[in-house]
């Protein structure tokens, strides 16, 4: 069990998402990050849909309330073990009364905490994922405050000391072109060309890019569509809006394309200011980059069971 | 749409996909797409298009569902009879007699989005989105209507609110309407508001 001594910015519980109600208006929700979350869940021997808590750029404190190993990972400046330097994305192990501080950098984004035998989390339509704008799911359907207690399972890693290399953003982000021609030509010449920062008015309903306007004027409108997280729209004022994971699931803009998945995550991951290019790919480009990422997963996996050896 | 909806999810190929409807399109979406046979995939579809009968509406619910137009509620009430040029009665009847379609559920949870309203009663988004609409406001935009299932910003025309509750995770129906139901509004008092919330 762990006490939320100082909770971070918007923390809540997230896993895989919850897939099944989009026909419902449910947004399928989940981690922000989903690579990082698959190597946390990997490295403590976790179920991949192990829920993790998740917030964004800011400092956090954790009390173990018993033993407890656990995984922190994300762009941080440092965390602190009973005031002493521990490295994220490694297995640390904590005894009754140690204190866990998180202290972000300016490049933080999203930021995450796994334990070995997951977060105790009930399920609601089939996933602990949190929807904050409908107040299902997670912990009574709300943000995480202080001296909220969290259940955990049984430690199901080893002790040793692992841990994994990630890089979290990415500059590049690869998307597959929407089909129909629902966004003039030289709008996808310009959105191909020219960098995009990340607004502050980013979220994890979607990230708001601000760049040189792709549209002249020109108003289209659809009639309301089915849209995904990593759906990037092009709205009136020429600013493209990707959709992130709260995203609700019917939406009226143009499109230009969709994210892919794994640089979805990536794309998550950029801190607020940065700068990015897109990419376009085709389905079969993509798959190549997604069977990359799974392998890199699998490494991970091969090199946590062959540490049970040593 | 509605009927290609219903012949996709009665199609085994397609178990594993979860369907969104829109007023024009279907996106057809599963979280396990490694490994999967595009072409077949692309045959499958246009079989099921193909072979679909458009012309057959299934019978479905028809859900009733109760609006206080008390002034208190009904927060653009003004502003649309300024716009149509109606009476408030008018506007509220027109807006209950008729019989609505959903076409779908999206924006939020359990957010039904319907046609059929009344010619008479077509007026724009507000130039302005309100930043809170209350839970369970009924509303109208261009040909469509609608009711905000939960407090969230909105654009759409306020002229009432149900005690209704449209989502419900505790309920064994969790979303009151679906794609391909009716919906009918019928007026009531602020007193039997009250007594059904």
């Amino acid at each position: 069990m762990i006490e939320v001594v100082k909770a971070g910015h918007l923390m809540s519980f997230q896993d895989q998402g919850r897939e099944g109600y989009r026909a419902m208006g449910v947004a399928v929700s989940g981690a922000m990050d989903q690579l990082c979350m698959a190597r946390m869940n990997t490295l403590l021997e976790n179920e991949m849909n192990a829920p993790v808590v998740e917030w964004f750029a800011s400092e956090a404190v954790f009390l173990a309330v018993e033993g407890i190993t656990l995984c922190l990972s994300g762009v941080v400046k440092e965390v602190l073990l009973n005031g002493e330097r521990v490295l994220t994305n490694t297995r640390l192990h904590l005894e009754s009364g140690d204190q866990l501080k998180v202290i972000p950098s300016f490049r933080s984004a999203w930021l995450y905490l796994s334990v070995s035998g997951g977060f105790k989390v009930e399920d609601v339509l089939g996933s602990a994922s949190t929807l904050l704008s409908a107040e299902i799911g997670g912990h009574e359907g709300r943000v995480l405050k202080n001296k909220d207690l969290l259940q955990s399972g049984k430690r199901r890693c080893g002790l040793q000391k692992i841990g994994f290399m990630k890089p979290f953003a990415s500059r590049t982000i690869h998307y597959i072109r929407e089909a129909s021609h629902e966004v003039p030509l030289n709008a996808h010449t310009l959105f191909q060309t020219q960098s995009f920062q990340v607004s502050a008015h980013s979220n994890r309903v979607g990230y708001r890019l601000t760049g040189e306007s792709l549209l002249n004027g020109t108003n289209i409108e659809l009639k309301t569509h089915g849209v995904i997280p990593g759906t990037i729209q092009l709205p009136p004022d020429g600013q493209p809006i990707v959709l992130m994971r709260d995203a609700q699931p019917t939406g009226g803009y143009p499109k230009i394309g969709y994210v892919i998945p794994c640089d979805l995550s990536r794309l998550a991951q950029c801190p607020q200011r940065s700068y990015l290019k897109f990419v376009e790919v085709t389905a079969e480009q993509a798959e190549e980059i997604e069977m990359e990422e799974s392998e890199e997963l699998r490494l991970l996996s091969v090199g946590v069971k062959a540490a049970k050896g040593v | 749409m509605n009927a290609l909806r219903e012949a996709l999810l009665k199609d085994s190929f397609f178990s594993e996909f979860e369907i969104i409807s829109g007023y024009q399109d279907l996106l057809i979406s599963t979280r396990s797409w490694a490994g999967i046979d595009w072409v077949k995939l692309e045959e499958k579809l246009h079989a099921v298009i193909e072979n679909c009968q458009y012309s057959q509406r299934s019978e479905r619910a028809v859900i009733d569902v109760p609006v206080c137009y008390d002034e208190e509620y009904a927060l653009d009430l003004i502003s649309i009879t300024e716009q149509t040029k109606l009476s408030a009665e008018e506007v509220i009847q027109l807006h209950s007699e008729s019989t609505y379609f959903v076409h779908f559920i999206g924006f939020t949870i359990g957010f039904p989005f319907l046609s059929g309203l009344a010619k008479e009663l077509i007026l724009p988004r507000k130039a302005t989105p309100r930043i809170h609409v209350p839970k369970g406001s009924v509303a109208i935009a261009g040909e469509q209507a609608g009711i905000y299932s939960v407090d969230s910003a909105g654009g759409w025309n306020i002229l009432g609110k149900t005690p209704l509750s449209l989502f419900d995770v505790q309920r064994e129906k969790i979303c009151r309407s679906q794609a391909g139901d009716r919906v009918r509004f019928y007026s009531i008092t602020k007193t039997e508001f009250h007594k059904m919330s």
